[in-house]
């Protein structure tokens, strides 16, 4: 049995490191994230919780149990501004923005409970423990931390005029409870959330200064 | 002694196992996916084309640069056709799409500057590799403007856009341009893809009505052609950046197989 038990434990820690979702979007300083339906893990109340965690309580012998409470839900944000540029000078300037970010910046992730997030070495969010895989999220939340997205803006600034760009856009939101158990034991238990952003705006200002 | 015998042969077996699976991994087809887009640019110095192709490989002469011997646009039968220059190949975001991870390349090519006004209906990208090999690809539609004069009649404050709702296709539907004063009544507008657009003034916002197309149109320069007979442009702006285009824009994908 203590053998069959090894072998199992082996193989468990095999297969559930085949997918993993990385994410750098800091969501959660967004201005305002609105859902079209359901509410975002910071607003879950505690009884929502209790009623939520009622859904994972029953022993597992290994792995986690999850119950999304919102899954892919249409959400729409707005961000701060991207960049502000102004023109002190006597002539107009043609301006050129050029934005240099990772990938995985559409993509964002918190948890709250002993649901715990740690970084990899290019600074992303991920799960713990394999929490990725149990999810099943589909390939679109598949990212490597590897990739760079470069967006340029040429634009011509009159002189005394301030340019701001800034951005919002649609998104979607997937967020739950889940907890993980150990030989029927349970390690942790928490709230997660994902929030994957599929459109982004851009909005153009300018005033004179 | 006959546990740890359990243990090593188990441990072979599965390292042996992962090894099989690993290497019978049918082979993937090197692949290249372009999307039809519309491509609206004003002819003026340093003005570039950037088109979009996806890979679903890493290694591949068309993605190096160096391995470019020269390129060109054209209609099918080539009867129009204009010589660029590769300027750059940017690696863009990655997506998924039919169950595999393509990476987006932004090809970045200068263009020759135009004294007229040039449209290209049905515009494929020609390509030549030092290796020899040859590509042609399906790239959309082109249109290059040429401007004259321009006036600032128009003192605009802002510049935002909203994608069509009813659409399979990313594509703009409507642009607003918040404005502070305009001193010349505006006769037509156009957004430099040789359709003029309908639109609607008020007291503080222009609207302009983008017409439907299955080609993606996220990028457009605007062109205020006022009663007085001038011209004002209001620069190329992207509007909007989609992060799952290649799963929203089926209709509009190619697929070729790379040498």
């Amino acid at each position: 049995m203590k053998r069959i038990a090894m072998l199992l434990i082996v193989l468990l820690s095999m297969i559930s490191i085949d997918m993993e979702i990385h994410g750098s979007a800091n969501y959660q300083t967004y201005e305002d994230i609105e859902m079209v339906t359901g509410k975002l893990l910071e607003d879950f109340t505690d009884k929502e919780y209790i009623s939520y965690y009622d859904k994972v309580d029953k022993r597992l012998f290994m792995g986690w149990r999850v119950h999304k409470v919102n899954e892919h839900v249409k959400a729409t944000y707005v961000t701060e501004t991207m960049f502000s540029y102004y023109n002190d000078g006597y002539t107009p300037i043609e301006y050129k923005y050029t934005l240099s970010r990772k990938e995985t910046s559409k993509l964002g992730l918190s948890a709250t409970g002993s649901i715990a997030l740690s970084s990899s070495k290019g600074g992303d969010k991920l799960f713990k423990n394999n929490l990725d895989s149990s999810l099943k999220l589909s390939a679109d939340y598949q990212v490597t931390t590897e990739d760079k997205e470069t967006y340029e803006i040429t634009l011509e600034v009159d002189p005394g005029t301030q340019v701001d760009l800034y951005t919002y856009g649609e998104g979607k939101v997937t967020n739950g409870v889940a907890a993980r158990y150990v030989l029927f034991v349970r390690l942790e238990r928490g709230g997660f959330e994902v929030f994957l952003v599929t459109t982004q705006y851009q909005r153009l200002e300018k005033k004179r200064i | 002694m006959k546990t740890w015998m359990f243990y090593v042969v188990s441990l072979v077996l599965i390292t042996g196992m992962g090894i099989i699976i690993y290497f019978d991994k049918p082979e993937v087809p090197k692949q290249l996916l372009s999307i039809r887009r519309e491509y609206a640019l004003i002819s003026e110095e340093d003005e570039t084309i950037d088109i979009s192709l996806y890979l679903n490989v890493f290694d591949h002469d068309i993605i190096d640069s160096a391995k470019h011997i020269s390129a060109y646009l054209s209609n099918a039968s080539s009867s129009k056709k204009i010589e660029v220059i590769l300027k750059n190949i940017q690696k863009g975001q990655r997506e998924s799409y039919l169950e595999m991870i393509w990476t987006e390349w932004v090809f970045i090519y200068e263009l020759s500057l135009f004294g007229y006004d040039y449209e290209i209906e049905e515009c494929y990208l020609n390509l030549t590799l030092e290796s020899g090999d040859e590509y042609r690809i399906l790239i959309g539609k082109l249109y290059i403007s040429n401007l004259d004069e321009q006036t600032d009649h128009l003192d605009w404050h802002d510049l935002s856009a909203k994608k069509r709702v009813d659409s399979l296709f990313s594509r703009i539907d409507q642009i607003d341009i918040g404005y502070i004063s305009l001193d010349v009544p505006i006769e037509k507008v156009s957004v430099g893809t040789g359709i003029e657009c309908t639109f609607e003034i008020d007291e503080q916002s222009i609207k302009i009505n983008i017409p439907d197309d299955h080609y993606l149109l996220n990028r457009v320069p605007i062109i205020l052609s006022f009663e007085d007979g001038s011209v004002q442009l209001i620069q190329n702006f992207t509007y909007f950046i989609e992060h799952q285009l290649l799963k929203e824009s089926g209709m509009l994908v190619t697929t070729y197989a790379l040498h």
